[in-house]
């Protein structure tokens, strides 16, 4: 395994006839796009932005970063990579866990499915070589009973699954892809495109390998000076010590609440109240948590598996109660029942849903019912019981009821006459920040190129005051700037491929002295800028050519017109349009198009 | 900010780390008139002493990593920021930088 030879070993997998092929990826385009979501949108372009997502005409790309699975820390990711069936443009998701790093040990750099298999098939890989194999026995199944069958037929030693469920087979518009049973390629619906392609797994079965460089030496002080950067980060890295660590990503709960920035009831309010701490990190750590699991290379461990001891869910076990799905399924639709919440992440990790999506969808319809515009009983607010068993009826589209909201909120609300309650950038639904209350993060959710999403500009940790940058959360002034920055930075270690949170305690500096040790060659913090922006702007290039052009750069009236009523935001509302004007001028975009000229400039044209 | 000449019965919840160094997730505190943030958090950490390094930096300042909201306003973006004076009506929340996703 070698950076300096990454992304020779692509494999190209036609599901309709059933051929594999081995072909490296152009030198320049791993040059100028690096691996994982970089190089995955470039796969994806050049297939043609104007492709139906379900079709078989669409791309599935699993991709690799050039330190996936290698020693670096947190480097247990990749990338899915589509045009997604939710909102149309191009999408990447990454997960954890260990599957990454086994697929590069198992000698692949990336995995591009095109086509459609006749029949249920899933990809073994082992040893250099990817097969085709029947998946009838699993076709129907949720993710669990399927990791679980691989496990007897393959063994569990060495062994990782990766795997859609029911959701994705029944084409849920926001289906997603799981391994490791509870590890997801969580937004975008990429399950779905799984689903329409009869591909059901990725089985992969290979030992731990290590990276060969040119200067082992330097590789390892790179790596040791990036660990004690995170096990110096006492207040959020630092192993069992950090409130990543200790709590989780749920120990936002309560801060995004006290600064009014916890969406609530729809969005219909800005804080949950005291409420907020029956589903928090800190109350989830006092009263459920029974263990810390981790990924591929994390001292972090920011994972967390509960268990319910009493009520409907007692002797549920499941990881992991995360601060999106607590939010989305508790403080969004006003349940504050945490064994119902962790009861709805595990149905979502078993049907293989991202419950950030289905939190809105239930919202939704939870707020059409408050205002009589539902046909049916409707959904009341905080009914856990019904919420879990309409959960079931989503992912499998079982009822007239689930199969409307299996289509997403924002389609879901078109089809009740009511778009306006759908919580949705480009058709994909916000995740648990609030506009009104963290300014930048509102911006960051228009300008994403996947649709609303709080992961390609994540301004909240310099918005809540965690990361030494002054960032007013309730100034507009300064954010076009700021989103543009993390935007680029993300979208640089999502290309690497390491885990998010490694920008609590890493920066361009390291991203860059790492990525230059793996490679034998110079590559500097002003590279990694540079290099993000090309990437951020290969996306909207493939965006606009598939019809997404000025005004598509939008946010929910609601956060407009509809001031927060509540805590630290009291009073706000997006100044999304100044907002707006001054990040299109930071990136050289006209109303949210990249000109040619700026193409040109990058290297993308 | 309203400000009255009698003492204040300030308001003060803790999150995560601080919270376990406390031992309670609130604390009802008497304040003099007049009174300020800075003082407050003296005050707390008279009675806390772990709480000392998380609060404070070298300099004895209200530190820069630690987060004081003042009815969810960080103070970091009051006018008067540690100085800023207290009333009853008011909540006081503290925490580490804490951060996720
Ligand atoms: S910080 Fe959490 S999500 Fe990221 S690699 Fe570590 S355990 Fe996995």
């Amino acid at each position: 395994m070698d950076a300096r030879t990454f992304g020779e070993a692509v494999a190209h997998v036609d599901l309709a006839t059933g051929a594999v092929e081995m072909r490296p990826a152009p030198r320049d385009w791993v040059e100028k796009y690096i691996g994982g979501r970089g190089l995955g949108v470039r796969y994806l372009l050049e297939n043609g932005p104007e492709v139906d997502p379900l079709s078989p005409e669409n791309q599935l790309c699993f991709m690799n970063g050039p330190l996936s699975g290698s020693e670096a820390s947190m480097s247990g990711r990749w990338a899915c990579v589509t045009k997604s069936p939710l909102t149309g443009t191009v999408t990447d998701s990454h997960q954890g866990g260990w599957t990454a790093a086994r697929v590069r040990w198992a000698g692949f750099d990336g995995l591009v499915f095109d086509g459609r298999a006749p029949k249920p098939v899933y990809a073994f890989l082992e040893d250099g070589r990817l097969e085709l194999r029947d998946a009838s026995a699993v076709w129907g199944q949720g993710i669990h009973d399927t990791v679980k069958f691989f496990q007897e037929r393959y063994g569990a030693k060495d062994l990782s699954v990766c795997a859609i469920g029911p959701a994705g087979e029944e084409q849920v518009r926001f289906a997603a892809w799981l391994n490791e049973d509870d590890r997801a390629f969580g937004r975008g619906g990429t399950g779905a495109v799984a689903g329409s392609k009869n591909l059901k797994a990725i089985v992969v079965r290979a030992p731990r390998r290590t990276s060969t460089v040119e200067d082992p030496e330097a590789w390892k002080d790179a790596r040791r000076k990036v660990l004690d950067r995170i096990r110096d980060e006492a207040h959020i890295t630092s192993p069992k010590k950090g409130g990543l660590s200790v709590y989780g990503t749920n120990v936002l709960m309560n801060v995004a609440n006290t600064m009014g920035a916890l969406p609530t009831r729809n969005s219909q309010l800005t804080a949950f109240g005291e409420r907020a701490e029956k589903i928090s990190g800190e109350f989830v750590q006092e009263s459920i948590l029974v263990g810390d699991p981790t990924c591929h290379a994390c001292p972090v461990a920011c994972k967390k598996e509960v268990e319910i001891e009493e009520g409907p869910y007692a002797g549920l076990r499941m990881e992991s109660v995360e601060y999106e799905p607590a939010w989305s399924l508790g403080a969004n639709c006003d349940n504050d029942d945490i064994a119902s919440i962790a009861k709805m992440i595990d149905q979502c990790n078993d049907l293989g849903m991202d419950p950030i999506e289905l939190g809105n969808a239930l919202s939704l319809y939870m707020e059409a019912t408050e205002k009589s515009w539902v046909k049916d009983d409707g959904l009341e607010w905080g009914d856990a019981s019904a919420m879990v068993a309409l959960v079931e009826e989503i992912g499998r589209r079982s009822t007239p009821l689930g199969n409307l909201l299996a289509e997403g909120p924002a389609r879901a609300g078109q089809e009740i006459g009511h778009p306006e309650l759908a919580m949705a950038v480009k058709g994909q639904a916000i995740p648990a920040y609030d506009p009104r209350g963290l300014k930048g993060m509102g911006l960051g959710y228009a300008t994403s190129n996947r649709g609303a999403c709080h992961l390609r500009a994540y301004t909240a940790g310099a918005e809540t005051g965690v990361l030494p940058i002054d960032a007013d959360p309730l100034a507009w002034q300064g954010k076009g700037a700021l989103v543009k920055a993390f935007q680029d930075l993300h979208a640089f270690s999502d290309s690497l491929d390491l885990c998010k949170f490694s920008a609590f305690a890493e920066t361009a500096e390291e991203y860059a002295l790492q990525y230059a040790i793996a490679l034998g060659e110079a590559f500097g913090p002003d590279d990694v800028a540079l290099t993000g922006e090309r990437i951020y702007n290969l996306e909207r290039h493939y965006n606009n050519r598939a019809g997404f052009r000025e005004g598509s750069d939008d946010l929910p009236a609601r956060f407009l017109e509809e001031p927060s009523t509540l805590a630290g935001s009291k009073g706000e509302v997006s100044e999304l349009a100044p907002m707006l004007e001054e990040y299109y001028r930071e990136r050289g975009w006209v109303e949210g198009v990249a000109p040619e000229a700026k193409l040109r400039e990058l290297g993308i044209l | 900010m309203s400000w009255g000449s009698s003492e204040a019965r300030v308001h003060v919840s803790l999150f995560a780390t601080l919270r376990e160094i406390v031992g309670q997730k609130t604390v009802d505190l008497q304040v003099g008139p007049g009174s300020t943030v800075q003082a407050l958090a003296e005050e707390l950490v008279l009675r806390w002493p772990e709480l000392g390094e998380h609060l404070f930096d070298a300099e004895g300042r209200l530190g820069r990593r630690v987060n004081v909201f003042i009815d969810g306003r960080n103070l970091r973006w009051l006018p008067d920021r540690e100085q800023t004076r207290l009333t009853s009506t008011e909540c006081i929340d503290l925490f580490p930088p804490v951060a996720g996703g």
